[in-house]
């Protein structure tokens, strides 16, 4: 099954990379982790921290073949719908295990961001403002990591999961590097986070002591908010790298491992929630590669088996963890796939009426909000922008979208004031 | 009708542009590094901090006008010497040196691109030219003039980055000019006036707006899209509020606040109103430029706004603070910490001719930007002087509130006069539009009725000579009629000619009439015309009559709005002492309870001890025993309530206590400990490394290597040297971009906020970048400290390298201990030593 891609967009250049199956098992066990993290005191407080999970379906996940499907009609392919655990609910009979947990699960079915280009509509989707000549805004995941943001934490914030390890990307934009994400390869892999060739854990001791020595005495001359984050940042470092293996799925069952699927999304699903566990605010996995301009519907099958097995088993998970209560999973993509279908069985962008899926925190659980008309071709009920979800998105987590972060004296709006909430979606 | 035009334009400008007067004083003031230091003295309270130390001064110097910490042997030069003056000599020498240039380009680059990239203008074009106007002692307002007038032709190439990397976006624009050379962060009142800061409106940001969105992008289809600045002639500009959609818009001239409107915008009737006219093959040039006139407007050294902001700037880059912070935030609820002196910098940045270089060395001598980053001691006030003082600041308070409530009635009674007068002139000027349109249809009818007036004249001429030959004609037929009265064709001829004759005749008579009825047409006319005229004089007369009563009404407007503003100044002023006032207040009424307290507590501890050696002894009586208990109980109980006592008011004076420290910084009384930027880390790191050493030899060996085929004779010296250099620099820029990516907050973001994460500490602790420029290449400080085997001269190299200063002894001490658990590896715990030292609050920070 090849594709043929018709825009040239970086979304259909990225390679899909098979998991190599190369890491080394670390000692520790699952158990023992969080107590690492945390003290145990803080266990209790920190069940109650609320967090943000997003997975992103990259290049525009049909909603025909997912949320929204229009059988026996002009648009709505070969596939039947079929009922969820939610009375009267259907979705498409390529999501059978997620049809079973849609009593957890919410639906917007008429959302329109009026852009059909890849690169604008997934900067109005992930930053709830249009892209701008004037400011870059910052993704959801810096707005969401600072607004929960309740000081000193030994993990970073904001994490994104993908193939490889990267650098800090500059997405928190004005929100400043602290609450930009830092990429973690699906190996569990993070940049520097291993001591370099040469160096013992004994001298890395040694050199971290004198430095700090160094830092005692300057500090009786004058301590400010930035020493103590300079000096916080080094020990969050040395943190980070003792507890590697939040990182590392391979320290889960085997059980685990098969309930999310042995690929990447799986995988990456894994990790997630093994960060989610570790209090990290907001963590984004990516599933490639939606843009179906050929073939659409061959690839709906593939993609949205895995999908329908790493998401449904991650639902279960965080439900029966009791995790779900106090994070918001966003199934979120940059818009949707056409009514037409193409000479090549594909599917066009289309942004004027697709689909978001959202569960747990602050959501009323099996909601299905706004419609599209009998062919998808509109939307006819309650119709909402990105705008409105981002808003929607923190009011979910117990953020005010209307109030201002104070930027070294400037106050900023945590999203665009003329957003507005979709209530009735909230619990 | 050029004298209508004029006085319409005059009237509707408002304020107009403040005339800027010099200081008519002929008496020299005190130079201005002197004055910072009476202004920052007299808000203090008595509490500076020490000046900083000789070594502090070297190395703050350094890394404020070179961007780098001081060399080992800059450090001991400076040490050593002993003229008094040597802190005054050393900021010339900095502010003298080419390095000076290449960093100000970097500083002022950060300063008005905020890091963005972009390929319109090449990065280094855009610092050329910054590089070049520093060198070449361009004054502030000409370089922001050339950023803001520049269309990317010619010489203005690299200035033209500011425009074109925000692809001449007007509303872009509009923001960034305001935040970066009015302080005025606008971005909100783009779409509405501001939900929060009152000050911002969205008249003023469409008033900035209206002088910018003539300007587009231009990309040379001929030259690879290359872009330029273009600009259309014409182009209005309205907006409405978002969340007023159902109100009209309104329309909005070019304005900047303050009064600055654009002046009389010629009127090219009927005349091209470009230089250069719009097409797919070139950008339009405009006879009159609305940017050319924003770029003028901005720079005035009358817009306070303008000459604010700048000398803000530069102090905040000076002092780690602005006294306006954040810097682009300049409003009524964000006010400068110290308003006065900001006025007088700015005045004295005017004086100076926006000398950059002057002005730095102003600050940089002053006491303010010597103190030390230690605060100061506890303060001398008593409270009792605090309280007198106190009250006599409320009373003055209570005095200013009163005449200021007059002030602002007073005020508003003359607004109101002025708006009466100004609606008064709108009413005549509608008039005197009216009556001109009026005199133009007459002049044009009376014109057309002169014209009519000759056709016909000419036409009478032609029509009198056919009928002069014709008369001729008919009394000659006539007489060869009567000869031949029988010749038919003679008397049909006869007959012809008299009709025509006839004929002419009463076409005369026509014309005749036609002109009589013009005649007495234009007669009417000029009477109207005469009627219109004297109406319009006596319009205009009137309008002179209220233009003289607008600018007395202004003039009485302004001097209220000076006293006003004095008054509320002052007012601002007292109400800023007395809350630094309670801020002493409070700290010395919680330290004094604090220190009650804990002589209380002391009392309350020391009691048990008795009790307990009576219960000890055994020879009581049960009951007796069983009171002292009781009474060691409630001892217990007394003291654990002293102790939360003393508990809470040490909380709550460490909290009074660090609020005070706080003002004092805000003051300038301490100073600010400042982040090093990404670049400074960089210099630094090079410096203190010996990175720049080892590039050379490096870049060196790398040409060689590159020309190894050549014959010595065949090598041009000074294409080897450029080559070399741009090696060097080619591995400097390097460190510079690795330290941007990591530190710098993202691209157009405000860069003065400071974020220290997990990921920049793993890379200087772990990536391998870091090892290598810690590795003893040749020419580094490691490879010196290779051949040093006395563990003190190590530490002391380290210290000098690194910090830029002396180790103590204790700091040798510890050295000394780490080397000597390490006889086998010595170089390699040196390099750790040094990584520790680069790692370190000391090093990361500007004190």
């Amino acid at each position: 099954m090849k594709g043929h891609y018709a825009c040239n967009s970086s979304e259909h250049t990225m390679a899909r990379r098979q998991f190599l199956g190369t890491l080394t098992a670390g000692a520790g066990t699952v158990a023992g982790l969080n107590a690492l993290i945390r003290p145990a005191a803080a266990a209790q407080l920190v069940a109650k921290k609320k967090r943000i999970l997003s997975i992103f379906l990259n290049g525009g996940l049909s909603q025909f073949e997912s949320w929204d499907p229009k059988p026996g009609t002009l648009s709505g392919g070969p596939f039947r719908a079929i009922p969820t655990s939610v009375p009267g609910t259907h979705v498409c009979e390529l999501l059978p295990q997620t049809a079973k947990q849609m009593h957890r699960i919410s639906l917007i079915r008429s959302v329109n961001t009026a852009s059909d280009d890849h690169n604008l509509s997934r900067y109005m989707i992930e930053r709830g403002h249009a892209k701008s000549a004037i400011t870059d805004y910052p993704h959801l995941g810096a707005v969401v990591t600072k607004g929960l943001d309740e000081g000193p934490s030994l993990l970073p914030g904001h994490i994104h999961v993908s193939s490889a390890a990267g650098a800090r990307s500059s997405n928190s934009a004005y929100l400043g590097p602290k609450y930009a994400s830092i990429t973690v390869g699906t190996d569990g892999d993070l940049k520097n986070s291993q001591l370099p060739g040469g160096l013992t854990a004994t001298i890395d001791d040694q050199r971290h002591a004198f430095r700090r020595q160094a830092n005692e005495r300057f500090l009786l001359r004058r301590r400010t908010a930035e020493t103590d984050a300079y000096v916080q940042s080094y020990e969050q470092a040395l943190q980070l790298m003792q507890q590697r293996e939040i990182f590392d799925v391979t320290k889960e069952p085997e059980s685990a491992a098969e309930k999310y699927g042995k690929f990447d999304l799986g995988r990456q699903c894994l990790l997630a929630r093994r960060l989610l566990e570790s209090d990290i605010s907001f963590v984004q996995v990516s599933h490639s590669n939606y843009d179906t301009h050929a073939e659409n519907f061959n690839y709906h099958i593939k993609l949205l088996g895995e999908f329908d097995q790493s998401f449904s088993a991650l639902i279960d998970d965080l439900a029966e963890r009791g995790m779900l209560e106090s994070t918001l999973v966003i199934v979120m993509s940059e818009f949707g796939r056409s009514p037409d279908i193409n000479g090549d069985y594909g599917r066009e962008h289309w942004c004027k009426g697709f689909s978001i899926a959202m569960a747990g925190c602050g959501i009323q659980a099996g909601a299905v909000i706004g419609a599209t008309n009998k062919d998808g071709t509109e939307v006819t009920d309650r119709q909402v922008d990105h705008n409105d979800l981002f808003h929607t998105y923190l009011q979910a987590v117990g953020l005010d979208p209307t109030a201002h972060f104070n930027i070294g004296g400037r106050p900023v709006p945590l999203a665009d004031p003329t957003g507005q909430t979709i209530k009735e979606l909230l619990s | 009708m050029m004298l209508y035009r004029h006085i319409c334009v005059c009237l509707a400008l408002g304020i107009g542009i403040p005339t800027f007067a010099n200081d008519d004083d002929s008496h020299q003031p005190a130079p201005l590094h002197q004055r910072i230091d009476v202004a920052i003295a007299e808000s203090s309270l008595g509490s500076l901090a020490q000046i900083a130390s000789d070594a502090e001064f070297l190395r703050r110097s350094y890394l404020d006008l070179h961007g780098r910490s001081p060399t080992v042997a800059e450090v001991n030069s400076f040490l050593a010497e002993t003229e008094p003056n040597k802190r005054a000599v050393l900021v010339d020498k900095l502010l003298g040196a080419d390095e000076f240039n290449d960093f100000f380009a970097i500083v002022l680059d950060v300063m008005f691109l905020e890091r963005r990239g972009g390929s319109r203008i090449s990065q280094e074009e855009w610092k050329t030219f910054l590089r070049n106007a520093i060198s070449a002692k361009q004054p502030f307002d000409q370089i922001v003039r050339s950023i803001l007038s520049a269309d990317g032709t010619g010489d203005s190439r690299g200035a033209a980055k500011f425009l074109l990397q925000r692809g001449v976006e007007p509303h872009a624009l509009t923001r960034d000019v305001a935040r970066t050379f009015l302080a005025r962060d606008l971005q909100c009142a783009q779409c509405h006036d501001h939900p929060i800061i009152d000050d911002y409106s969205q008249a003023e940001y469409y008033g900035i707006f209206a002088f910018l969105n003539r300007s587009y992008l231009f990309e040379d289809p001929a030259d690879g899209n290359k872009s330029y600045v273009g600009e259309k002639a014409e182009g209005t500009t309205e907006f409405k509020s978002v969340f007023f959609p159902d109100e009209d818009a309104s329309q909005t001239i070019p304005r900047l606040l303050g009064g600055f409107v654009l002046e009389v915008e010629p009127r090219l009737d009927g005349e091209d109103p470009y230089v250069v006219a719009p097409s797919k093959e070139t950008a339009a040039v405009p006879k009159f430029s609305r940017r050319g006139q924003l770029a003028r407007l901005v720079t005035h050294p009358a817009n306070e706004h303008f000459t604010k902001n700048s000398v803000n700037r530069l102090w905040a880059h000076m002092m780690g603070r602005g006294i306006v912070d954040p810097v682009d935030f300049h409003h009524g609820d964000n006010p400068p910490s110290h308003p006065q002196l900001l006025k007088i910098l700015a005045d004295e940045f005017v004086n100076l001719k926006f000398n950059i270089r002057e002005f730095l060395r102003q600050i940089a001598v002053s006491e303010t930007y010597q103190r030390s980053v230690a605060f100061p001691d506890e303060p001398t006030v008593s409270l009792a002087e605090i309280e007198r003082e106190a009250t006599t600041l409320s009373t003055a308070v209570t005095e200013l509130k009163a005449a200021s409530k007059s002030d602002d009635e007073e005020y508003s009674l003359f607004e109101s006069r002025l708006s009466a007068e100004r609606s008064k002139v709108a009413r005549v000027d509608n008039a005197i539009s009216d009556v001109c349109k009026r005199l133009d249809e007459h002049n044009k009818q009376q014109q057309n009725l002169k014209k009519a007036s000759q056709d016909a004249g000419k036409q009478l001429t032609e029509k009198q000579q056919q009928l002069d030959a014709l008369s001729v004609a008919v009394v000659s037929a006539k007489k060869v009629a009567d000869v031949l009265p029988d010749d038919e064709t003679l008397a049909n001829a006869y007959n012809q000619y008299k009709e025509r004759v006839d004929q002419l005749n009463k076409e005369v008579a026509g014309i005749n009439q036609s002109i009589a009825d013009n005649k007495q047409q234009s007669e009417a006319l000029a009477k109207q015309l005469s009627a219109a005229k004297r109406k319009l004089a006596g319009l205009k007369s009137e309008c002179v009559g209220l233009a003289d009563m607008v600018a007395e009404a202004r003039g009485a407007l302004r001097v209220f709005d000076a006293r006003r503003k004095k008054h509320e100044s002052l007012l601002n002023e007292r109400r800023r002492r007395l809350s630094s006032l309670d801020l002493y207040r409070d700290y010395l009424k919680k330290s004094d309870a604090r220190r009650e307290l804990a002589a209380r507590l002391a009392e309350t501890e020391a009691r048990p001890n008795e009790l307990n050696q009576l219960i000890a002894r055994e020879d009581q009586l049960p009951a007796e025993r069983e009171s002292l208990l009781a009474k060691a109980d409630q001892q217990q109980q007394e003291l654990a309530a002293a102790k939360n006592a003393y508990e809470s008011v040490a909380v709550e004076t460490d909290l009074a206590s660090a609020r005070l420290r706080k003002s004092w910084e805000r003051r300038f009384a301490v100073r600010s400990l400042k982040p090093l930027t990404p670049e400074q880390l960089a210099g630094s790191a090079i410096t203190a490394l010996g990175l720049k050493a080892r590039f050379q030899l490096e870049a060196e060996s790398e040409w060689a290597n590159n020309h190894k085929d050549k014959e010595p004779a065949e090598i041009d010296d000074g294409k080897k040297q450029t080559e070399i250099s741009a090696l060097v620099h080619e591995r400097v820029a390097q460190v510079e971009s690795t330290f941007v990516t990591l530190f710098a907050a993202p691209a157009g973001a405000p860069q003065d906020v400071f974020s220290a994460t997990v990921d920049q500490a793993m890379f200087l602790a772990n990536d391998g970048q870091v090892q290598d420029w810690l590795s003893p290449a040749a020419g580094t400080l490691l490879k010196r400290l290779q051949s040093v085997d006395n563990p003190n001269l190590v530490a002391g190299e380290l210290y000098l390298a690194i910090l830029s200063r002396p180790a103590t002894d204790t700091e040798k001490k510890t050295i000394t201990e780490y080397l000597s658990q390490r006889m086998s590896d010595q170089n390699k715990a040196i390099q750790e030593l040094a990584w520790g030292l680069l790692a370190s609050l000391e090093f990361r920070f500007n004190y």
